[in-house]
Parts: C-alpha cells; structure tokens; sequence
C-alpha cells in the first residue's frame, strides 16, 4: 500500500484487504487514518454543501458534518458489534471498529467524487428542498457503498457473510439522516449554532422548507 | 506540441493506447487530447453560431470546448473512483488519459465536420423573419445529431482503450457505462448553463442567457416532455428510460464464448472483447458443475469482493469435462504435470480444454 493520502484512498477503493493485512501487523492500526481521511473528506463535501448559502456557513458546515459522521459512527459501533456477534460473528470490538472507520472514510471519499457534480447542480437552483434532496441523494448512493464496505470487511473477518450487518445498515442511514435534522441548518442560512426544537427527520425533509436562500 | 503528436491523437495511434497501457509520459498526451479537444470544438462552435451573429460565433467557440473539458474536470475525481469501486485495476493518470483520448478524438471529429457546418449555417434563410425560429430549431436538431455522432464514435474508441486497459471485458463495460452515465448529465447540466451555441433569432445575441444559473436541463426535459405529451408524459417517458436501463443492466456483462484451461489460469473469451481474460488459479475460490455450466468464484487479490462467473458448456457432460480440468490444474498448480485424459496437451507445453466441446455460447 502506497504512503500518504494517495495510497490510502487507493488501497480503501481497489484493496482494501490490503488494510485488513496492515491491520494484522503488530502495533500498526489504520483507524486513525481512516478517521482523519473521512473527517478530511467532510471537511470539502462541508464547503461544496455551504456554497450554496455561503457566509458564516461556510465555516460552520464543515464542522458540523464531521462531528455528524463522527457522532453517527460512535453511536452505530455497539449496535454493529452486538448485532454481528448475536449473528454468530467472531470479530473483535477493535476490528468492528476497522471495518466501520474503513466504511466511514469510503463514504466520505465517494462524497468528494460527487461533490463538484452537486456543486454544479447546485448552481443552478435556489430552492434549499432541491438542493437538500441532492445532497441526500448522493449520501444514500455513499452510504450504500460505505455499508456494503462494511459487509464485505465483517465477512473477511468471519470467513463467511454476517447475517444483520444489512439490517444495521438501515439503522445507520436512519440515523445519519437524523443527523442531518440535528445539526440543520446543513444547506439553507445560517441562522444560529444549535436548535434546540426537536424534529424527526421525515418531518425536516418531507415538511414545508423554505422556498429560496435569500 | 507538434502536427505529428497532434494527429496521432487524431487517429487514435495504436502507440498511444500501448503508452496509456504502460502508463508511460501521460502528461504530455493530456496535454495533447486538451489541445485537441479545444481546436476543435472551437471550429465546430464557430460553425454553431456563424448563423445567429459573430458575436454569437466568438463566443460559442469558447464556450463548446470548455463544456467538454468542464465536464472531463467535474467528473474526474468520481471517475477514478469508479474504476476503483467498479474493480478496474488502473491509476488514475491512465483513466484520466483514456477519458481525454477519447473526448479529444470527438473533439477531432468536430473539427473536421466544422467546415460543412459552417457552409450550411452561411446557406439557410438568415436569421430574420418568420420562418427563422423554425430554421433555428432544425439547426439545432442537426447540431444535436452530429454531437451525438460524434459522441458515439468517441465512446466506441473508449471501448477499446478501456478493453486494453482492463483485462477482464465485463468490468470494461461496466466503467464504459458508468463514465457515459456521469459525463452524460455533467455535460447536459453544463451545456444548459452555457446555452445559447445556435442563438435564439427572437431574443438578443448574448454571450450567456441572464438566467444561465436559473433551472436546469433536466427541468427543462421534464417540461418540454409535459408540453408535448400531456401530464402523463414525463412518467412515461421515466418508465421507458427505465425499461432501458434494466435492459442494459441485463446485458451489460459480454457472454462468455469460449474457456480454456491455460497454464497459468482459466481463460475467457468474451463476445466482442479483443483479448482474453486469465483468471489464475490462485484467485479461485471454489468451482463447480451447474447444469451445463461450470460456476468459478474468484477474487482479485486485495479486493473483499467475490465474483462469480458461469461458463457455458452447452451439456453437462461438457461442464463436467472442464470442471475436471480446471480441479485438475488447480491441484497441480498449473499445468506442468501430465493433464487428466480428456485434455490434449499443445506443442507449446500448456494444456488446452477441449476446446471443440466447450465452444458454445
């Protein structure tokens, strides 16, 4: 596997039994490049979301989707490890934790590949629905990936498919778009930190969203 | 940047796909599809506005080279990423190169169409009076054609650059696919922003209509299609557009033609492909006889995925056969000990399945 960033991308997207073998090797972990490739990786997809409102977002959405990928992950680790153990799973906390920051960072690296795309499209509309609808599009198509990632790493773990490990890929969708009504506003102004109303995701995304940024 | 490099771009060179294949000096041949690609989609753009004003004329041979090479740019990083996740075994630089190889052979192309576009824009009525808007949208309409031409031409020598890139034909054809479907709505949105190239005869000439930014091409389908067939159309037309791309998902993968047991894998030959592929031996994972086929499960080395390929034999009996030779091979770790009855060694020392047996489709 190549140094630097490069090579780890690399070996994320064509081999990534190449980060398992790492992973084997004493005292050599890749979580904490992974980490830092998806928290890098939301750092850009934040700036190219921002763009469409500009100003004091731009600084804060960057932040908030990586504390929001961070959060996701964190609350989604016991629930992949119990889920697979109770499947009949024989993997280690550490290496669910491998296979989840492996998913993570993958998620993050397909959302830079489809930024300049959602930059352009987002160009050319003013409704923050539309351009919400877009960034949650290409967040799903991420997250499939991410999570079929993560299928494919618990299996090598195992030697055989982990049953659960979809129906917790579910969960983790439901709960990355619950983040997305968190830490809202995400695409339209800027308009304070923190909300402190409650809101179910459906509500934020399905209910009525104002119609133009300015 | 000389004539000579400049028009092996053009033809499409048989040494630049060898260079692009062993990933030598990428950077110069970049450089070279880029100056290919602006030339001449700057004639061709030229030609597309001649007709409204020269204004219009300057500006859309600005604009159509930049489409393409805005639409190579957005598109790169989920290119290469693709070809990653698509278990396209390249470096960026070469999927880089082929993607601007072929954009350059379309922008070659509209080069050379330039000059009769150019005398048919200075032919038909001038753009004044009433028959002008109509004049307008069959231009437009041609213009469409032969980009989609052209478009096709280029896309046919991608094939081959990427059918000598990747080895294995169905993952070429998957990466072919998925550049198309990206390029395709990148290049759509792109040419709605830097609209007008014909220029409307009714509304003032202008480098980029006010509203550039406003709507999209998409949007702009969705209602064109309302318009034309009533309220029902746009779900019919989504039913029909899905119809095609489960028909292209069915079919995707080329059909295994023939399989032979070589000395270093098992080789496939796939309908249209030009070379074959060799799974070797130490990536299969497990094979076995179903029905008149063999099914091979392998994966590629570093990769979690597991692929599965059915070999048709045309009778179980012939299933059985190479199911035989393929365990036998397997066993023996290639093919320099004796081969199993039903194999035919060749002068060459590797030994061959019966291949007349296993010619089916």
């Amino acid at each position: 596997m190549g140094a630097g960033i490069g090579g780890l991308v690399g070996a994320l997207v064509q081999s990534p039994a190449d980060l398992l073998a790492e992973a084997n090797r004493p005292g050599r972990s890749p979580v904490a490049r992974l980490t830092a490739l998806a928290m890098g990786a939301m750092v850009v997809v934040g700036v190219v979301v921002a763009s469409f409102s500009g100003g004091m977002q731009m600084f804060v959405v960057p932040l908030k989707l990586c504390l929001g990928l961070a959060a996701c992950a964190l609350l989604c680790l016991p629930s992949l490890y119990v889920f697979s153990s109770v499947a009949g799973a024989a993997q280690s906390v550490r290496e669910t934790a491998l296979a989840l920051a492996m998913g993570a960072a993958l998620i993050g690296v397909l959302l830079v590949a489809l930024a300049p795309v959602t930059w352009l499209f987002a160009q050319s509309t003013d409704t923050p629905a539309i351009m919400g609808a877009l960034h949650v599009l290409a967040l799903l198509v991420a997250a499939g990936v991410g999570i079929r990632l993560i299928a494919k790493v618990m299996q090598a773990f195992n030697g055989t498919p982990v049953a659960g490990v979809r129906t917790w890929g579910v969960m983790f969708v439901v709960v990355m778009l619950q983040m997305t009504t968190t830490l809202r506003p995400l695409v339209g102004e800027f308009d304070g930190l923190w909300h402190s109303e409650r809101m179910f995701f459906l509500e934020h995304w399905v209910g009525p969203i104002p119609t133009h940024r300015r | 940047m000389n004539a000579k490099r400049l028009r092996a771009v053009v033809v499409l060179d048989p040494s630049l796909s060898r260079r692009i294949v062993e990933g030598e000096r990428l950077g110069s041949l970049m450089v070279a599809s880029v100056a290919v690609v602006t030339v001449g989609c700057s004639l061709y753009g030229i030609a597309m506005g001649l007709w409204r004003h020269p204004l219009q004329a300057f500006s859309a041979g600005i604009k159509l080279p930049l489409m393409f090479v805005a639409t190579a740019a957005l598109t790169a990083a989920l290119d290469v990423v693709l070809c990653g996740l698509l278990r396209a075994r390249i470096r960026p630089a070469q999927a880089l190169s082929a993607s601007l190889l072929a954009m350059g052979i379309l922008g070659s192309m509209l080069g050379s169409l330039s000059p009769i576009a150019a005398f048919v824009a200075l032919q038909v009525p001038a753009p004044a009076g009433a028959g002008s808007v109509s004049t307008a949208h069959w231009l437009l309409t041609g213009h469409v054609l032969v980009l989609g031409v052209a478009g096709m031409v280029a896309v046919g020598r991608l094939r081959g650059l990427l059918d000598a890139l990747i080895p294995d034909a169905a993952v070429s054809r998957r990466v072919l696919w998925a550049w198309m479907v990206t390029h395709g709505v990148v290049g759509a949105q792109l040419s709605w922003v830097l609209r007008p190239f014909v220029g409307d005869p009714t509304l003032p000439v202008r480098v980029v209509r006010p509203d550039a930014w406003h709507g999209s091409f998409f949007e702009a389908v969705f209602e064109m299609t309302v318009a034309l067939m009533g309220p029902g159309g746009p779900v019919t037309v989504g039913f029909v557009l899905l119809g095609a791309l489960a028909w292209i998902a069915l079919h995707l993968d080329p059909q295994i033609e023939r399989a032979e047991v070589l000395g270093e894998g098992l080789a496939l030959y796939r309908e249209g492909a030009r070379a074959r592929f060799v799974v070797p031996f130490q990536d299969i994972l497990d094979i076995a006889v179903d029905g008149g086929r063999v099914r091979v499960d392998w994966a590629t080395p570093g990769s979690l995925e597991r692929s599965t390929i059915r070999v048709p034999c045309g009778s179980p009996e012939d299933a059985r056969v190479l199911f035989e030779q393929l365990a036998w091979a397997m066993r023996s770790g290639g093919g320099y000990r004796a081969p199993p009855a039903s194999s035919a060694v060749s002068p060459s020392g590797r030994h061959e399945a019966r291949t007349d047996r296993l010619e089916t489709r």
